[in-house]
């Protein structure tokens, strides 16, 4: 019912739009063919959008994706210009996404800023592609990819005039994610006793500082798009920061971003090991297994936060939604898993 | 006692109806969302045959905290927790075998309410 009322807005507005567009693209004129809203994703609204240019260099039917804040957005990721940005630079360093187009900052065009970028083709559903046979191609050589990917994210290092937005963690990255999500759990209210035993763990297990670099923070099996050969495209920016590179390899392995494939520890689809090698081999950087671990324990506690977070924005009555009520209920799965990686034996060598 | 059949028993046929007959009739892109509405049944069932879960909780807390019952047993229950945490972000819980074990108890009684097929088959401990 959402999709529809939104449907209707931007049939509204399709000539503002189409005026954007055929100025962008130096076009004498734009007609939009077909504009469908994207399901997923609880902050932003995706439209793919069918245009026939006519005129200019883009002249004939392009096939574009338009990004914009949901009506209902929450003020914890990056602006749509950010992310704009982001695309772009990650598009300089060589990495695989989807090509961006224009940025409108002028809210008068569509009521909120927003961008388009050429659409990529293929599937980024998790549970699709950790299916055997599923898509993606040859799975051990997307996890080589994938870890060549990151390795390209994180070859792009503070500081960056054009990535100044991007938050850098005080003090130590580890330490800074504790005190965190203890904020975060503070502000929900809710004593999470299994959460505190894991972050009291990792406040004790911290890894030293090291280098910083661009952290994507969503880089994980659902957040990429393949076609039947392979990668099409890294997805998802709106989470980035500078931060420790280990804190992405943990987050793309936890076992809460395997769907169900725990076999298969590089995000469902592969060993570690062919996903590793490509990073490695870009990054010129070794994968430390001990600070990959860590950053397992802080992805499930993150996640656990996020379930949180979002259980309550139904509990509260701010979106009343099946899909935040039970994912708020996922936060037993994650408490569950913190522990499992925090024995009391895992303490002694912490 | 209520009548039979209890609330349990109610929302699993419901359940199977909804996935036996109902949902071969839905559209493919509503699918989705009638997969949710079985996975939130299926939960509220077996939370109701497990309602003696937080009873346990309880005096197990208590038991470790030394602390006697309060006049609101959801408020005592909040409390207790409450305590727990601040302990264990204090550093005065470290590594205690005792408190992992009753953490990991919990955590599991949760799972197997919220997805019984993610709990470990070998229960140790």
């Amino acid at each position: 019912m959402r999709a529809s009322a939104a449907e209707a807005r931007l049939s509204e507005l399709k000539q503002a739009l189409e005026a954007f567009l055929a100025g962008a693209a130096e076009a004498e004129s734009v007609a939009i063919a077909d504009a469908k809203p994207l399901t997923g994703g609880a902050i932003q609204e995706n439209w793919l959008i069918d245009a026939d240019f006519r005129g200019g260099p883009l002249t004939g039917r392009q096939e574009l994706v338009l990004r914009t804040d949901a009506p209902s957005a929450v003020a914890v990721s990056l602006s749509r210009a950010q992310e704009f940005s982001l695309l772009q630079a990650a598009r300089a360093a060589g990495v695989t996404v989807p090509e961006p187009l224009w940025l409108c900052d002028d809210p008068s065009v569509l009521g909120r800023p927003f961008y388009l970028m050429r659409r990529v083709a293929g599937t980024a559903v998790g549970s699709r592609l950790v299916r055997d046979g599923g898509p993606g191609g040859d799975k051990a050589a997307l996890a080589e990819r994938l870890g060549e990917e990151l390795a390209r994210i994180h070859g792009i290092t503070p500081p960056r005039d054009d990535l100044g937005f991007l938050e850098l963690p005080e003090g130590n990255p580890a330490r800074h994610a504790v005190s965190r999500y203890r904020r975060l759990l503070d502000a929900l209210g809710e004593p999470r006793p299994a959460l505190e035993w894991g972050l009291r763990w990792c406040e004790i297990a911290a890894p030293p500082s090291a280098e910083l670099t661009l952290v994507h923070q969503d880089f994980r099996t659902g957040n990429y798009m393949v076609d039947a050969r392979g990668l099409t495209g890294v997805l998802d920016w709106e989470f980035c920061a500078w931060g420790a590179p280990m804190s992405d390899v943990g987050w793309f392995c936890a076992r809460c971003w395997r769907f169900g494939r725990d076999d298969r520890e590089a995000g469902g689809i592969a060993p570690r090991e062919p996903f590793y090698r490509g990073y490695e081999k870009v990054s010129g950087r070794r994968i430390d297994p001990q600070a990959v671990a860590y950053w397992e324990v802080i992805a499930h506690i993150r996640w656990a936060v996020i379930a949180l977070q979002q259980g309550e924005r139904h509990i509260s009555g701010e979106q009343p939604s099946l899909e935040l009520a039970l994912t708020g209920r996922r936060v037993a799965e994650l408490e569950h898993e913190v522990l499992r990686l925090t024995g009391p034996r895992r303490w002694r060598a912490a | 006692m209520g009548d039979r059949p209890g609330g349990a028993e109610l929302l699993r046929q419901a359940r199977r109806s909804l996935l036996d007959d109902l949902l071969g009739a839905l559209p493919e892109d509503r699918r989705y969302e009638a997969l949710m509405v079985a996975s939130a049944m299926a939960i509220v069932a077996r939370e109701l045959e497990a309602g003696e879960q937080r009873d346990a909780e309880r005096l197990a807390l208590e038991a470790l905290l030394g602390q006697g019952p309060g006049a609101d047993l959801d408020e005592a229950l909040l409390s207790l927790r409450r305590r727990l945490a601040e302990e264990i972000r204090a550093g005065k819980r470290d590594a205690a075998p005792e408190l992992h074990a009753l953490l990991e108890r919990d955590a599991r009684l949760r799972l197997a309410i919220s997805n019984p097929k993610l709990l470990p088959a070998d229960k140790t401990s």
